[in-house]
């Protein structure tokens, strides 16, 4: 009564934002920065969340402009009928891997981390199946999800990091923090695809109660990640040395086992914050599915919406379920964020493309 | 008077057929408007009243000129001693005496008139102009006095039937605050909302519910707090229902709610007039049910189940430390056991070692594996809890201490469970007997099940499925259309001062927003300072 079905909140839009891009990554991120920038892992993070910032809210800037409608129609305005369907389907395209790369990716970890004897099949499907309980319900069940969920899971994050601050040496840091800009830019292409996630916003904008204010919300929902990914890095860099960090399967977790609180019921910290995790892991599953079903039905221009989402599912799983080992994952999910980067410039140049006809039309009218 | 006959028992058509066919149903027999002969009104009354014992028809004549008049009553359900002193003695006795002082004869055409206006001695009359109406003020205690030569029947109230008195609540007690409970009568259940709100904008709505049972059901709201729509909704609800009896409360519960799958309940149920009254004051309605001692409370969110009135009635940083236990003690009931099930099965190293060395070694012995040990204690307790309720005091406390010796020490002893197993279900009973709310209670102790389950076939990655798995279903209930988890989702700054803690009184000097009442504030935010000026 107090809010009508499929309007969100401000705050359920930042939620929604920062959910989705804090996920699954968020076990390996220091090992991907160390990896990717070495020497220039916390620049090259710090600044990969800004070019995310900086993206987001060009996409915010869009959408505001297109409140009304979502990319999937708006993209038809602006590029015509034609390339705007096949723009469509490639978003449409990129949101079903997405949904099915996190998926496998998830489940990779959690084998690796808690269930190491459970099949993987048992761990897909029963994740799926609750991602599919949360979906059918639509934007406002997702939306809700997400905010009870998140306040559990930054706290969880800033406690590992406050926590391990007993174990952090500047002397590790160091070398990291002279700029070396080959390194910092060597870096930035891995990264912006780590943070990616935000893609949410074109979809949920025009689900808004109000649109003034959505760019501020924007920097919020994305700034948040970059600064919490920016320290994660840091720490885990200043606790384990650049060299560990990149031979760590998981240093987040590896951070968190390091952790011991005096007279701790809980031995292995580890442990907590992996079950933490997965309602982040949750959460980016979750809303990508949304995003994949969401944009299926206005590609195809469906009004119902439930069952695509049923349709979709073995879908998923199967494009989940076909990488045969980790380095095909790894190779499948770098390509997959390329395609989401190309989205991403496409809709910057989306934006400017809407910016020129709309300046036009106003000097028309006036 | 409609009655629900769609389906007839097969059984029984052989004696519904002959019951058609030879004698008419009362209400098929009798025209239903009245005429304006005691006889024939009579006649009426007792088509329908005859085989019943307790009818009592009482005829009369009425002044210097004998008019006939009679009285209908249910003996039971009247004061008898109001009807013979109040109603009959100046109808038989009286009246001569006025129609001597006042020089007039009573006759038939006045006869009406003059009893209404000059003669009986009660305070609440009505008239009534149909046999429907009259039957059923008859049927609900009242006295109905048919006069010759109207068509009309007075309805006088003299009731008054055995009710248990006022007395001290049952299953929500409290250390701090008032004592008094609410009881069997709809009336006297009033009259407790009205003594502790003297503000005649609040509002006590009565209709009747089920078609044989005609329970009187009131709703309670104050007008200029309660969102009109939230009344509006009730109302439609409440005259949705349409079914033969209402006994208690419960079957309104399960009429009104909106999730009937769920474990969750969607309504508040309390004893207590005054948590009734501080809710209907945040804005909103309370619905009470005659013959029954609770009064229901919608919308209501997850949070008001774990709140308890001496929350407020304490200082705040007490009633904040309460109330937090209570969450803790919330998530305790529903998880610690199916924790246990998947850090023993599956993750025994997240244990401190002696503590995982102690836990092996306590459960050398037992021949079940964890889950089947959980289980069969956690249904133990249950049964102990179902029999400790249902028995008589002095034999449900013997329970008591068989109950505790049999978990306590002979199942150890006789190597069913572990101590370490003892201590875990005892927590778990504990935690779910301190949340207020018996329904709310039950709830957490049944998904309880299904977590152990998930715990034992995925470990601690069950156990978080579940935890979402139950945050999916909360987060999409609703209680009249207002979200169940309010003010966490959708997130409500203002309404969180009174959530997990609560916050000093001149801080919550707003009504909770989330249930969208029309006037917002509720105090005045200056006083408080002016006052420590002083």
């Amino acid at each position: 009564m107090t809010r009508k079905q499929g309007r969100l909140s401000y705050i359920q839009y930042s939620s929604l934002i920062i959910s989705t891009m804090i996920g699954v990554i968020v076990v390996r991120l220091p090992k991907l920065a160390a990896v990717s920038a070495e020497e220039g892992a916390v620049y090259s993070t710090l600044i990969s969340g800004v070019l995310t910032i900086v993206i987001a809210v060009a996409m915010a800037i869009l959408g505001k402009r297109f409140h009304n409608q979502t990319i999937m129609e708006y993209s038809t305005l602006i590029l015509g009928k034609v390339l705007g369907k096949l723009f469509g389907a490639l978003v449409t395209f990129y949101f079903i891997i997405v949904a099915s790369v996190v998926l496998r990716d998830f489940s990779d970890a959690l084998k690796g981390l808690l269930l190491k004897n459970t099949p993987l099949e048992i761990i897909m499907i029963s994740m799926l199946l609750t991602v599919v309980y949360m979906v059918t319900n639509g934007i406002n069940s997702v939306a809700k999800v997400t905010e009870l969920f998140l306040p559990i899971i930054i706290l969880s994050l800033a406690l590992v990091i406050v926590l391990s601050g007993s174990n952090f040496k500047f002397v590790n840091l160091r070398p990291t923090l002279i700029p070396n800009f080959r390194l910092i830019i060597k870096g930035i292409p891995d990264l912006v695809i780590a943070f990616q996630g935000y893609e949410i916003i074109f979809l949920v904008i025009p689900f808004l109660n109000d649109h003034k204010k959505v760019i501020p919300y924007t920097i919020i929902g994305t700034g948040i990640p970059t600064i919490l990914y920016t320290i994660l890095v840091a720490i885990t860099i200043g606790v384990f040395g650049l060299e560990t960090t990149q031979n760590l399967n998981y240093p987040t977790i590896s951070l968190a086992e390091g952790i011991t609180f005096p007279g701790a019921f809980a031995e292995r910290f580890d442990i907590f914050i992996a079950v933490l995790w997965i309602l982040a892991a949750f959460t980016t599953i979750g809303n990508s599915f949304y995003m994949s079903s969401f944009t299926t039905v206005r590609l195809f221009g469906l009004k119902h919406y439930k069952p695509f989402v049923y349709i979709l599912t073995p879908i998923v799983y199967i494009l989940a379920i076909l990488p045969q080992n980790l380095m095909e994952i790894r190779r499948f999910s770098s390509i997959t964020g390329y395609i989401g980067l190309g989205v991403s410039i496409i809709i910057v140049g989306m934006l400017f493309l809407a910016w020129i006809s709309g300046g036009k039309r106003e000097r028309k009218n006036a | 008077m409609r009655i629900i006959k769609k389906d007839k028992n097969p059984k029984n058509l052989e004696k519904i057929q002959e019951r058609q066919s030879s004698q008419l149903k009362a209400e098929e027999k009798v025209d239903l408007t009245l005429s304006d002969t005691v006889e024939e009104n009579l006649e009426k009354f007792k088509a329908f009243l005859e085989d019943s014992s307790d009818a009592v028809f009482r005829e009369f004549k009425l002044g210097s000129q004998g008019i006939p008049c009679a009285l209908i009553y249910i003996d039971g359900l009247v004061n008898n001693a109001v009807i013979n002193e109040y109603i009959l003695k100046p109808l038989m006795y009286e009246i001569t005496l006025l129609e001597k002082t006042m020089d007039e004869a009573v006759d038939k055409n006045n006869a009406y008139e003059f009893v209404k206006e000059s003669a009986v001695a009660i305070g609440e009359i009505k008239e009534a102009a149909t046999l429907d109406r009259s039957m059923l003020l008859v049927m609900s205690g009242e006295v109905a006095l048919i006069v010759e030569g109207s068509n009309k029947i007075l309805v006088l109230n003299a009731r008054g039937w055995p009710a248990r008195g006022v007395s001290q609540p049952d299953t929500e007690g409290s250390i701090r605050g008032p004592k008094d409970a609410f009881t069997e009568t709809l009336r006297v259940n009033t009259a407790l909302l009205r003594r502790k709100c003297k503000d005649p904008n609040m509002v006590i709505k009565t209709i009747q519910l089920g078609r044989r049972s005609k329970t009187d059901v009131s709703y309670i709201y104050i007008k200029g707090i309660t969102n009109p729509e939230l009344i509006k909704e009730v109302e439609k609800r409440l005259n949705q229902i349409d079914v033969d009896e209402i006994m208690e409360t419960g079957q309104i519960e399960q009429w009104i709610q909106d999730n009937y799958l769920s474990p969750f309940p969607q309504v508040q149920i309390t004893e207590r007039p005054d948590v009734t009254m501080s809710n209907i004051m945040e804005g909103r309605v309370a619905i009470l049910v005659d013959h029954s001692p609770f009064a229901l409370i919608v919308p209501s969110g997850l949070y008001q189940f774990i709140q308890s009135p001496e929350d407020y009635y304490d200082r705040w940083i007490i009633g904040s430390f309460l109330r937090a236990i209570r969450w803790v003690a919330s998530l305790l009931a529903a998880f610690v056991p199916s924790l246990y099930i998947a850090v023993v099965t599956y993750h025994p190293g997240f244990l401190p070692t002696p503590l995982a060395l102690a836990v092996a070694a306590n459960r050398m012995q037992i021949p079940f594996p964890v889950f089947i040990e959980v289980f069969l204690m956690e249904i133990t307790i249950e049964l102990l809890r179902e029999s400790g309720a249902r028995l008589p005091k002095a034999i449900g406390q013997t329970i008591g201490i068989i109950g505790g010796i049999i978990i306590g020490d002979a199942a150890i002893r006789a190597g069913i469970t572990s101590p370490s197993m003892v201590l875990l279900v005892a927590i778990t009973a504990v935690a779910s007997f301190i949340i207020p709310t018996y329904s709310a209670a039950i709830a957490l102790r049944l998904i309880r099940f299904p977590l152990m389950i998930l715990a034992a076939t995925l470990g601690l990655y069950g156990v978080a499925l579940g935890f979402i798995l139950i945050n999916i279903h909360l987060a999409n209930l609703k209680s009249f259309g207002f979200d169940y988890m309010t003010p966490q989702s959708p997130f409500v700054p203002q309404d969180t001062r009174d959530w997990i803690m609560r916050l000093p009184r001149h801080l919550l000097w707003r009504r909770p927003i989330s249930i969208n009442p029309i006037d917002i504030d509720r105090m005045d935010q200056d006083s408080y300072k002016e006052g420590k000026n002083d």
